[in-house]
């Protein structure tokens, strides 16, 4: 998978989580979003995983802050 | 065999009935599959009409990863859910002003009362839920405990029978879930964030459950009938085309018909509503006894050429059932769309492959998790009756001689705690002969027993072709020197057979003896369908101004009337 393709089923997942469309390039980080609390955060993990079909590693989690890492870390996954 | 009329139904644009019951179909692969995936669900959006359900959730761990899944199964069912989730409680203050709600649900972290003994903690948690019970009507569902080992087991068995006898609270086996997922119930990754281990399959596996088998016994009645489609749906070929012995049969076909006979047994009823010619289909059972599913099994048949939703509508007038308590099944879209445009409000599943279709019937909506109860399994030998019952009728020479040959027999109780659940049942689910449609919840029942200046009386019904149980559910209260009946709800397959006076009248004289009153006052509140009930309570009040009081010695001149023709005895 491209990572651009990534990055959409990225915003997709994190968009319905939010409840808020995420325009491609948008800026979104926990720090920038009031509603990513730490069971959203879980929610957004477990979705993507259903999503892209692989196990975030449990140190990994707690860095997902922001799409661009999210997108990088996903991309490791995939490629491995 | 696709039909013009049914293929242009299937094109059908969504926002009428036809493209709801496509889009509803569509969602099928996603909410009846092994494991759904949480992505998926989140990506459903339902594009049909549903009802309001009100759930508050009691809780000291997190709930809402149950939270999205939950609501798109509930969108499946019919229903937009509004979830009250109350703050993290261990003493269960029941903090939440919200006392209107469908549904409560107890939803605890046992283990963060490791300090307590099994008796102390049983004996708090049932004081707090009794507690809960006499604040609010509601029913109350409570989680067990899970996963489950022995030590939490036997906390699992001491729940239930702590709450055992607390009217309206059901305990919920979420360990099932848990022995079923085994270890992929559990992600200790999310512990470190959440503090709670629930997996993503076991919070989804538990939306799925509260939404198709917890929580529709609290918001809607039960399906009664199954109506079946036969080519595609209980095998595979064209019995038309391929004849009997060129139908296979398999092990997922199998395993629907084996599901469809399962159902019989806890009385849900079957209907077949086949486009096909009926020698064929007599051939086909007679010539492929290999087929769970026997004649037998049907309490209705309609093979014809005609439109599937007349021989739905058939059905149910010739089972006495409205058709929101049908199911159909089958295989074609267009005849799913045909149908739902029909008959609004019909269920609907589209059989597009027979494993779906298995797993399906295993927690579809309105189906599974409801009480069996004895009416259940009386229900389809009663109906078989009703035939036998009609040729009696044209043949007898008054009302009276119909009544008398038919010897029937009523029985009643005054108060009977036993029988609570039909109790409940009838004010819930009867629309013809319910006077006020006060649809009274288990709990409101149960208040009714125990109180002295109530009186309710649950009334039996069999006759020399079948027993029907209990059929009639009376409620009445004294209001200073006068008998109030507050509702009056028969189940409309024991209509018909001249037994409603000596009913209704026995039951309520007995009770203005029993609380000392010699009138009684009818409420009578007018709905769509209860023209029955309402014009019964006209006819005996016929000369008297709406809601004034009946003499019990008027009450009591029926009853006399009908002593030749009905055996009535009390328990």
């Amino acid at each position: 998978m491209e990572k651009k393709e990534v990055d959409a089923v990225v915003r997709e997942v994190v968009g319905m989580v939010l409840q808020r469309p995420i325009e491609p390039g948008e800026v979104v980080s926990r720090d920038s979003e009031p509603a990513w609390d730490s069971l959203k955060h879980v929610e957004i993990v477990l979705a993507l995983e259903g999503a892209l079909a692989f196990r975030f590693n449990e140190d990994e989690l707690s860095g997902l802050d922001d799409i661009p890492t999210i997108v990088d870390v996903a991309e490791r996954h995939l490629a491995a | 065999m696709t039909h013009p009329a049914v293929f242009s139904a299937a094109r059908a644009e969504p926002g009428d009935g036809a493209g709801w019951a496509l889009e509803r179909a569509a969602w099928q692969p996603v909410v009846f599959a092994e494991r759904p995936r949480r992505f998926d669900l989140l990506r459903l959006e339902p594009r049909w009409p549903l009802r309001q359900a009100r759930l508050v959730v009691h809780r000291n761990q997190p709930f809402e990863l149950i939270v999205t899944p939950l609501k798109r199964f509930m969108a499946y069912a019919g229903f937009a859910l509004e979830l009250t989730v109350g703050p993290y409680d261990d003493s269960l203050q029941f903090a939440t002003d919200d006392l209107a709600a469908d549904a409560e649900l107890i939803w605890l972290d046992f283990g963060r009362y490791d300090q307590l003994s099994e008796d102390v903690l049983s004996a708090w948690l049932r004081d707090r839920i009794k507690a809960r019970r006499e604040q609010c009507s509601a029913p109350i569902l409570v989680a067990d405990i899970a996963p489950a080992e022995d030590s939490e087991q036997r906390m699992n068995d001491r729940l239930r029978s702590c709450l055992d006898g607390l009217p309206g609270v059901n305990v919920i086996a979420i360990s099932e879930i848990a022995d079923e997922l085994g270890s992929a119930f559990v992600d200790e990754r999310a512990r470190v964030i959440t503090a709670s281990t629930l997996s993503d399959d076991g919070a989804i596996e538990i939306a799925r459950r509260l939404a198709f088998q917890w929580l529709p016994p609290c918001l809607e009645p039960r399906i009664k009938v199954v109506a079946l489609d036969l080519d595609g749906t209980l095998y595979s070929g064209l019995l038309g085309e391929e004849g009997p012995s060129g139908l296979e049969l398999g092990p997922a076909y199998r395993a629907v018909q084996e599901a469809l006979v399962g159902f019989h047994s806890q009385g849900v009823l079957l209907a077949m509503v086949s486009r096909n010619q009926p020698d064929d289909v007599e051939a086909l059972f007679r010539d492929r006894p290999d087929f769970p599913l026997r004649p037998d099994h049907f309490a209705f048949k309609s093979i014809s050429w005609g439109a599937k939703a007349d021989g739905l509508a058939a059905a149910a007038e010739a089972l006495r059932i409205g058709t929101d308590a049908i199911l159909f099944i089958d295989d074609n879209p267009g005849e799913i769309a045909a149908a739902a445009v029909a008959i609004p409000g019909l269920r609907c599943l589209l059989a597009s492959n027979p494993d779906e279709v298995v797993r399906a019937l295993r927690c579809y909506p309105g189906l599974a998790g409801y009480r069996v109860l004895t009416s259940d399994l009386l229900r389809a030998a009663d109906l078989s009756a009703q035939d036998e019952r009609a040729r009696i009728a044209a043949q007898a020479p008054e009302p009276a001689s119909y009544v008398r040959s038919l010897a029937v027999r009523l029985g009643f109780a005054m108060d009977p705690q036993h029988e609570l659940a039909r109790l409940s049942e009838l004010s819930m689910k009867t629309n013809q002969f319910n006077t006020s449609l006060m649809r009274l919840s288990e709990a409101e029942v149960a208040d009714r027993l125990t109180r002295d200046d109530y009186r309710t009386i649950a009334v039996a019904l069999a006759d020399r072709l079948s027993d029907a149980g209990t059929i009639a559910a009376i409620f009445t209260r004294r209001e200073g020197r006068a008998l109030v009946v507050d509702e009056i709800a028969i189940s409309c397959r024991a209509l018909g057979r001249g037994a409603e006076d000596a009913l209704i009248c026995a039951a309520v004289v007995r009770a203005c003896r029993e609380l000392g009153v010699d009138v009684a006052r009818f409420v009578v509140k007018e709905g769509p369908r209860n023209e029955p009930a309402r014009n019964w309570v006209s006819a005996i009040t016929p000369e008297l101004a709406p809601g004034a009081t009946v003499p019990i010695s008027d009450l009591a001149k029926r009853v006399a009337q009908m002593k030749d023709l009905i055996t009535m005895t009390w328990t």
